[in-house]
């Protein structure tokens, strides 16, 4: 199943000249993938991700998401279908300083209605799922690097998105959490989460199924050998497992 | 707004409904009790901030409940003084007297002598009454020291010369410097007698009273019994020599008389309409009442003008507090950019948003609301504590105050909330 679509979609900055953040791109994602997206600092791996996740419109094409075109969507429309379709995890992990870990997890459930004792319930969850399960109460300030990424993760995952979109999860932590950060990464896919995961560390793209390389606004699939054949003359790239 | 463009919004949302529908994804929404948590979890979780938020507030309120608590107790002690010093008055005069003077030295048509006094003294309600003139309008009258005054009269010093009964001193509650007042008996004897004012004994040279000095009026002889310090009503009396009426008499002293009465509290306006009945039985409306407004409508009026420009102060404080709260909370706007734009990403509609920066300022402003209530009732405290004054302190006021903060916070917060929904999730990300 075709999870999202996107048909010649461009993002183009205004200015004198224009600047091209993503030029036309067609690229589908399966559902159940584990794609990364690797290139240099301004390549448009970031706005490529905020396309995906709707935090970000297209200045040309069409996207699509499990069928719909996200076009005929108003911004609350938008917003609903961001809210559950997708989950984000940020580089800064944007935990309320004044919140705990599971109170920063409920939080996407407060617009979905959810009642309180419902919303603990799955923040409980989700913070064990991703091993926080003794650090619930804890203040962001009081948890490691490599806890507070894992909150902004269980954060992600509480609302049970269909999507997980990752940009550079690993980038403020040490190695040793970044290997740990990957393998439950690779976990959540392997129960069914279709992952983006934007990074510029090679040995964590190497480690991923699926590998897209991003250069000046253009997607490039990589092959699972490494190789980077070069951009294909119709533009699209198709996913699926390898 | 075209009947166009609201068939394409409506197109466009039904458009919405029927792709979410197939996506089984519901609009967001956000339970009121949720709205509330959030806001007050966002108020006590950060109390340096809310202190911030709620200072203008608590100031604000704090100067309304000032204001208005002052005024409160400022009216009070104006209206014990307007009690006490002028709404117990009233002089009568005679509008038809007769100033001719008589063989006998009387005016021959003043219906206001010492038997009218005496009448007016009888009614219910009045405390004191006292005959009074003041000879030639209070024009300077020769008043020697001597019986024969050097080669010329050039040095002869001229001095008013007052007429009152001895119950006209009382009402006067003239205040005896030096010797004493003279009294109803040496006014029934025509006892040439007076009492100086403390300027006019300066000027005539006398010192002393004890050993009975005398003046001379017209070549008669005065002895001074007294000097007067201090009058509250006929101030003119502390540059005069004052004679009393029946003294005055003989001598052919007369002038515009008026019986100056002092009553109990709320009866002037009672006393003024008997007086002249009291005075001239026969013909009570030659006899003139000059009594002071109403009380109850001299205090309203003064109330009014002191709650009117105390108000307009009040407002001006709600207004500066409210540009202070909507500064505060629109800093605080910008400084949580990254915090909204992450509940944008999550799901957060702009209205949650405002929601939510509303129902803040708006709990920041029932915070302030009560502080400054506190503050306020604390200041009204202490400065009538300090003036001797009873603190009075409409209840109401202590009511509304905190709503006041409320109202303040949402008008506060409107326009922040409005800057706030216009973040976009996108800043989350690029922080």
């Amino acid at each position: 199943m075709i999870e999202l679509d996107l048909d010649a979609v461009a993002v183009t900055y205004p200015g004198v000249p224009p600047v091209p953040a993503l030029r036309p791109t067609s690229l589908q994602i399966r559902a159940g993938e584990l794609v990364g997206v690797v290139g240099s600092s301004g390549s448009g791996k970031s706005t490529l991700l905020n396309v995906l996740g709707l935090l970000e419109h297209s200045t040309a094409g069409v996207y699509r998401v499990r069928g719909v075109d996200t076009a005929v969507l108003t911004e609350r429309g938008r917003t609903a279908l961001r809210g559950v379709q997708f989950g984000f995890v940020f580089q800064a992990h944007h935990l309320l300083a004044d919140r705990t870990a599971r109170e920063n997890v409920e939080l996407p459930l407060l617009y979905r209605k959810v009642p309180a004792r419902l919303r603990r319930r799955a923040a409980v969850q989700a913070l064990r799922r991703v091993g926080l399960g003794h650090r619930l109460d804890a203040l962001p300030g009081t948890l490691s690097g490599g806890e507070r990424q894992r909150a902004n993760i269980a954060r992600a995952l509480v609302q049970q998105p269909r999507v997980l979109l990752c940009d550079e999860p690993t980038g403020a932590l040490d190695s040793a959490s970044s290997e740990d950060m990957v393998g439950l990464l690779q976990g959540l896919n392997q129960d069914g989460l279709t992952v983006v995961v934007v990074t510029h560390e090679q040995w964590i793209a190497a480690r991923l199924p699926r590998r897209l390389r991003m250069q000046d606004g253009v997607v490039v699939e990589e092959r699972p050998d490494g190789v980077t054949p070069g951009e294909r003359t119709d533009g699209v790239t198709t996913g699926g497992r390898p | 707004m075209s009947r166009s463009v609201v068939g394409t919004r409506s197109r466009t949302r039904r458009a919405t409904r029927e792709a979410l529908a197939e996506l089984a994804i519901p609009l967001p929404r956000m339970r009121v009790v949720d709205v509330l948590r959030e806001a007050s979890l966002s108020a006590v979780r950060a109390p340096a901030r809310t202190l911030l938020n709620a200072l203008g507030t608590i100031l604000g309120v704090a100067a309304i409940v000032s204001i208005m608590g002052l005024s409160g107790t400022a009216r009070g002690a104006v209206s014990d003084s307007f009690d006490v010093l002028r709404v117990t008055q009233v002089t009568f005069v005679d509008s038809e007297q007769d100033r001719t003077v008589g063989r006998d030295g009387r005016a021959a048509g003043s219906s206001l002598t010492l038997r009218a006094q005496e009448s007016v003294a009888g009614l219910n309600g009045v405390v004191d009454a006292g005959l009074f003139w003041q000879f030639a309008d209070g024009r300077p009258q020769p008043v020697r020291r001597f019986r024969t005054q050097g080669p010329a009269d050039l040095s002869t010093p001229s001095l008013p010369l007052n007429v009152a009964s001895a119950r006209a001193l009382t009402t006067n509650r003239a205040v005896v410097v030096q010797g004493r007042l003279f009294d109803a008996g040496m006014e029934d004897r025509h006892a040439r007698v007076g009492v100086l004012g403390v300027v006019a004994a300066r000027s005539l040279g006398v010192t002393r009273v004890d050993r009975g000095p005398v003046v001379y009026v017209r070549d008669t002889p005065i002895t001074v019994v007294g000097v007067v310090g201090d009058v509250q009503i006929s101030g003119t009396m502390l540059n005069a020599l004052t004679l009393p009426t029946t003294t005055a008499e003989d001598l052919g002293l007369d002038g515009e008389r008026e019986i100056i009465v002092r009553t109990a509290p709320g009866a002037a306006q009672t006393i003024a309409g008997q007086g002249p009945f009291a005075i001239s039985p026969l013909a009570p409306g030659r006899v003139t009442a000059l009594a002071p407004p109403d009380s109850s409508l001299l205090r309203n009026q003064v109330q009014s003008s002191l709650t009117s420009l105390l108000l307009a102060l009040a407002l001006i404080a709600l207004a500066i507090g409210v540009v202070a709260i909507t500064n505060v909370t629109l800093l605080a706007v910008m400084q949580r950019r990254s915090e909204i734009g992450l509940r944008r990403a999550m799901g957060a509609a702009p209205r949650h948003i405002a929601l939510l920066v509303l129902t803040e300022a708006a709990a920041t402003g029932t915070i302030g609301g009560f502080a400054g209530a506190s503050l306020g009732t604390l200041t009204v405290a202490v400065v009538a504590a300090a003036k001797g004054w009873p603190p009075v302190l409409d209840p109401m006021v202590l009511v509304a105050a905190p709503l006041l903060g409320t109202l303040a916070g949402v008008l506060a917060g409107a326009y922040p909330a409005r800057k706030a929904t216009r973040i976009t999730p996108i800043e989350a990300l690029q922080r």
